[in-house]
């Protein structure tokens, strides 16, 4: 099936690079949503999530044409969309923030991004408590270093192999585990105070 | 133990994913049947897990397509023209790089072939011998009588008695 799929990449992609721009249409079809999902989940911001795809497409669409299949089509997807990502970040003031986040105390529930979600004021309803729950994994998320946060999107949304996700973060498979085995250290951390007394084991509700 | 269960959570992710070797799966695996807590650690990972799964995903706002073949379309306008420009420019930067590349060359050659002058052995003026000018001279006498030379030596070579008296008379 994945090769099929990836096959019909191939294809697509020959067909745009011989001069054929309606299978452009078609590739768009095929991953904007991939693309926009995994911005948004990076991002937390749907506009520019949007921005974000179209930056995409919009690189895909000028660099086709030098495209060497070395590797399968949606990895070289989700690279761009990992470098307009990482560049978005850096360039933007969501960087400066971000690094505030980061050299808080992780565990520090007074941050920012605590206000209003500290334990004390948190009160859980049965219908809520997975939307709650939700929004706070995807606030840690977004406390985590960029390189940690894509790792962890791509692992977990995307579910992409360690193998894939180095070669799109460009390192070493070992290299993904450690940087995914510190996201996770993180955001036991981060997540510590808000789901120890919901059920969820007190050592650690999130790896 | 407690040190243990933390080396074994910290593999948890990887054995979960099954990313990892073999050895550390079963070691995993041998300790989760004996220990409680990390087996409490596995399952709140993967309920995590589940629910990050779950979260919501979003659809592309129904102009997406067209506003990328906006963005497209400027692209290859502006890309057209772009070539253009740099088209018109061409000439001169390729004259220039011609230039520069003869000048190399011919400073080159023209160093070369000084360089070669001036280290070759000076060739040392041979003079000619003086039998080669004047091959008959091999002595003063055999300069002509009526030449400065011979004027002179007559002069010097006369008895110095006879010139006198040549004088007095």
């Amino acid at each position: 099936m994945e090769k099929r799929a990836a096959d019909l990449d191939d294809t697509l992609i020959r067909k745009f690079m011989s001069g054929e721009v309606e299978a452009f249409s078609e590739i768009l079809g095929r991953y904007k949503n991939l693309v926009l999902n995994m911005a948004f989940r990076f991002l937390r911001d749907r506009t520019e999530a949007e921005d974000v795809a179209q930056d995409v497409f919009l690189k895909i669409y000028r660099s086709a044409r030098t495209y060497e299949p070395k590797a399968k089509f949606s990895t070289w997807v989700y690279k761009i969309t990992a470098n307009v990502c990482l560049n978005r970040l850096r360039n933007e003031k969501n960087a400066a923030k971000s690094i505030a986040y980061d050299r808080q105390n992780p565990a520090d529930t007074n941050s920012p991004l605590f206000v209003g979600l500290s334990p004390g004021r948190f009160s859980p309803s049965e219908e809520l408590e997975k939307n709650e729950r939700l929004a706070i994994i995807h606030d840690a998320l977004q406390c985590l270093p960029a390189k940690q946060r894509l790792a962890l999107v791509l692992k977990r949304y995307d579910g992409l192999s360690y193998r894939e996700i180095a070669e799109i973060l460009g390192c070493s498979p070992a290299a993904v585990d450690s940087l995914l085995q510190r996201a996770n250290g993180k955001l036991r951390k981060f997540l510590e105070p808000y789901f120890a007394d919901r059920g969820v084991s007190r050592k650690g509700p999130l790896s | 133990m407690i040190r243990k269960c933390r080396r074994i959570q910290k593999q948890i992710p990887a054995f979960l994913d099954a990313e990892t070797t073999p050895k550390i799966m079963s070691a995993v695996k041998r300790h989760l049947g004996v220990c409680s807590d990390c087996r409490q650690f596995l399952a709140a990972t993967s309920r995590a897990w589940e629910l990050m799964a779950e979260s919501e995903k979003i659809t592309p706002q129904n102009d997406f397509d067209a506003l990328f073949w906006d963005k497209a379309r400027e692209f290859s306008i502006l890309r057209k023209s772009r070539l253009g420009r740099i088209w018109a420019r061409v000439p001169i930067p390729a004259i220039a790089a011609v230039g520069f590349f003869l000048g190399i060359a011919g400073g080159f050659f023209l160093g070369k072939a000084a360089f070669i002058d001036k280290r070759a052995p000076a060739t040392q003026a041979v003079r000619p011998p003086i039998n080669g000018i004047f091959p008959y001279l091999d002595t003063f006498a055999d300069f002509p009588e009526d030449s400065v030379g011979g004027a002179y030596i007559a002069v010097a070579t006369q008895p110095s008695g006879s010139a006198g008296k040549g004088g007095d008379k």
